[in-house]
């Protein structure tokens, strides 16, 4: 017999799930996923639905930046441009907040295109600077297009509604924000999987030699930006439901960055990395937020100077970690443990 | 046998007298409020003292046992003043059983309203917009609006400019960052000088929006001195202004600089930033002020020094910032809110809707910590009266008018 369970066929190879047990732990996962939102604190669901709407986001960055190489640094305000096109087009035009969940994700693909362009010409630091710009330019329109947006004060967004059924932003409303998350991470899965996908990784891994063996450069890089950015819309449709009230200030540089920290925590190129890498930070996010609370509580008058910024720096020393002790990731340390089980007892710590 | 039924009947004796001797205490029905505030971030040295303002308040309120049969307490969220942790921070404090929310920066009172409102939860918060006074709300709020403020200045600008011996009327601008803030309150400004309650009596010079976080202040110093400004609205906070103020200074500029209630965000550190340079500023506000005869003043000096550490004061410049003493007044506000609905439901059956109902019709008289203010079911800014502050020589803030009437558009 042999010490583990190795793929024979291609189609094998490419699967998703492998084995019967895999296919087990994938429906006890979700079994438990779905349950969860039962057991837990209004505090929890609320947690939950925020790290659906991180994952949502940072595996758009992922298709973007970790398999096809683009840096974006305007993550966070295409959120923005898919949470204001779905709050205009219920309060300007009553449209069905249902209808605008695809309309957030297409207008934010849209306008990522537009500023993935420079991606045609420039790379790297460069692209990174022309994202940056998008940043600035979409969070600038929407303050300054008041008529439409709200301007500076926001926009209310009605609470979601399922026929005659209150979605609120609690337990009912956790289960839309885990079903798209699960659309999400299958939908990143599978395209890792296509013809683009491979094209993605070859545009990331060399550019050149990529087009060199006919990868439409202009295509799969537009593509790329397209599918990151309605990735981004979506999740920004999810933010508006779940904060019911949108402003400019939500959707920050600093968000764009913590997603892009994300995807380096959990390991750049990885699906279940970039899951992984959300769900660490958004702990260690929660975790500061409560031992900052707490801290300021105790040490009134320390608090308010010394623990100023701890979040920050909790997350910079955690990416600064990584980076050097594992550029690769948790991903990698998950794909270590696994083979690990899979060839015991004749693996080697 | 004999041994076990007379040790039971002794045990039986001795439960009889204690029970006798100690009668359960009525247990006080519990009134939690989720204070939503940054205690970390950016504008910690503003949130801390302000959240110690509304626990000591509190506190106050069960040690003189304010509103029998109910015992006041709250939980905290920090912020970080980061808009996104808003919901998470509701959906905390709702989790700890909070019947009311005190959120305090406006980017959180706007937020916390609708969620707030699908529960059923009252929110007294700090400042206001033309979204938290949006009816049907469970909203009510402490500031008046920011365009109010400006109306407010440039009234009292008038009612003590020296028309006869100017011959002219004055040459008001306005200033603010690219903010919601700065927008609202720059406009506001431009609105009421230009309006008919003020004809001929303001010459509006006009306005300067600058980008948020701005240092570089030389072009507008310049151009507000070019256009022969006599005062100046700001409308943002002092801390962003620091280097105009200097400008102003060391190039001898003749006009005033006045704000609305942000005039004081974290004075202390101001202060000992622009040094001197802080003499002569004004504040149109809605809050008393440390040292000032008012019973109120007197009781929140009393309360700080009672649950608060020397080291505490200094470290956080709470006696030279408005931000403890509005604290205090704000919690006070919620305690008159619980009182006159355990007045009307009784202490035990207080609950979110209750406080709410109490709400929706009730007067404030905080003795002076804040200006007195009315809740109604269709107005939702409490304050109604503002006063106006001048910064003096020694650097201090002081009154320098009674409290008048808040210009409302």
């Amino acid at each position: 017999m042999l010490p583990g369970v190795f793929n024979t066929t291609y189609a094998k190879d490419m699967a998703i799930v492998r084995t019967k047990l895999q296919f087990l732990a994938v429906l006890l996962g979700l079994a438990f996923i779905l349950t969860l939102p039962l057991y837990l604190n209004p505090y929890w669901v609320s947690f939950l639905v925020y790290l659906c709407i991180t994952i949502i986001a940072a595996l758009g960055l992922h298709i973007l930046t970790g398999l096809c190489g683009q840096i974006s640094l305007g993550q966070s305000a295409l959120m923005g441009v898919g949470a204001y096109t779905s709050g205009i087009l219920i309060s300007k035009l009553g449209m069905s907040p249902w209808l605008t969940l695809p309309l957030a994700g297409l207008s934010a693909g849209f306008i990522g295109c537009i500023f993935g362009a420079p991606s045609l010409r420039v790379k790297e630091f460069y692209l990174a600077m022309s994202t940056l710009a998008a940043q600035f330019i979409i969070i600038w329109v929407i303050i300054h297009w008041d008529s439409l947006t709200g301007g500076s004060n926001g926009l209310y967004i009605p609470t979601l509604r399922l026929g005659t059924i209150k979605l609120g932003s609690g337990v009912k409303f956790s289960y839309v924000a885990i079903i798209l998350a699960v659309l999400a991470i299958v939908g990143a899965k599978n395209i890792q999987r296509t013809r683009a996908g491979r094209a993605f990784i070859a545009i990331r891994d060399n550019d050149l030699a990529a087009e060199a063996m006919g990868v439409n450069l202009f295509r799969f890089k537009f593509l790329a930006f397209f599918i990151g950015c309605f990735y981004a819309g979506v999740a920004g449709w999810l933010w508006a439901f779940y904060m019911r009230y949108i402003n400019p200030e939500q959707f920050g540089l600093l968000a764009s960055l913590w997603l892009l920290g994300m995807l380096i925590v959990g390991g750049i190129g990885s699906t279940t990395g970039t899951v992984l890498g959300a769900i660490l930070i958004r702990l260690l996010d929660m975790l500061s937020d409560f031992l900052a609370t707490k801290l300021g509580e105790l040490y009134p008058s320390v608090g308010a100077q010394s623990f100023s910024a701890f979040g920050l720096m909790l997350f910079g020393v955690v990416l600064a970690t990584f980076l050097i002790l594992e550029p690769r990731g948790l991903y990698h340390r998950w794909e270590i443990l696994k083979a690990y089980w899979r060839l015991y007892p004749y693996s080697r710590k | 046998m004999k041994t076990y039924v007379k040790g039971m009947s002794l045990f039986g004796l001795v439960f009889f007298i204690m029970v006798l001797l100690f009668p359960a205490q009525a247990k006080s029905r519990q009134i939690t409020a989720g204070v939503i505030v940054d205690l970390t971030g950016p504008l910690a040295m503003n949130g801390q003292p302000m959240y110690l303002g509304v626990k000591d308040s509190f506190q106050d309120a069960n040690d003189r046992n304010a509103v029998p049969g109910i015992e006041f307490n709250s939980v905290v969220y920090d912020t970080k003043y980061d808009a996104a942790k808003t919901a998470p921070a509701y959906h905390y404090c709702k989790g700890k059983g909070a019947q009311i929310m005190m959120p305090i920066y406006l980017q959180d009172v706007e937020a916390v309203k609708p969620l707030a409102e699908e529960d059923e939860i009252p929110v007294v918060g700090y400042n206001s917009s033309h979204l938290t006074i949006k009816l049907p709300s469970w909203v009510f709020t402490q500031t008046p609006l920011v365009e109010d403020f400006a109306s407010s200045s440039i009234k009292w600008i008038v009612s003590n400019w020296d028309y006869k011996k100017e011959g002219r009327p004055p040459n008001i601008a306005a200033i603010g960052w690219d903010n919601a803030l700065g927008n609202t309150y720059t406009q506001g400004a431009e609105d009421f000088a230009q309006s008919p309650q003020v004809k001929g009596k303001v010459n509006w010079v006009g306005k300067i929006i600058v980008p948020p976080r701005t240092v570089d202040y030389m072009e507008p110093a310049r151009s507000l001195d070019e256009w022969k400004t006599d005062w100046l609205a700001v409308g943002c906070v002092p801390s962003g202004t620091i280097p105009l103020m200097k400008l102003r200074q060391s190039h001898n500029y003749k006009y005033k600089m006045i704000w609305g209630d942000w005039g004081q965000v974290i004075w202390g550190f101001v202060k000992e930033r622009a040094g001197d340079a802080v003499v002569g500023h004004y504040w149109i506000t809605t809050f008393g002020w440390w040292g000032q005869p008012e019973p109120g003043v007197k009781r929140t000096e009393k309360a700080l020094e009672k649950y608060r550490s020397e080291e505490e004061i200094k470290k956080l410049r709470i006696k030279e910032g408005y931000e403890y003493l509005t604290g205090f007044g704000f919690g006070c506000a919620v305690i008159e809110a619980v009182k006159k609905a355990a007045a009307k439901v009784g202490p035990n059956k207080v609950d979110g809707k209750a406080i709410y109902e109490a709400l929706q019709n009730l007067y404030v008289d905080t003795q002076g910590i804040l200006s007195p203010m009315t809740w109604t079911k269709t107005k939702r800014t409490g304050s109604d009266l503002v006063r106006a502050y001048e910064v003096m020589p020694d650097l201090k803030p002081a009154p320098i008018s009674d409290w008048f009437p808040l210009v409302r558009k």
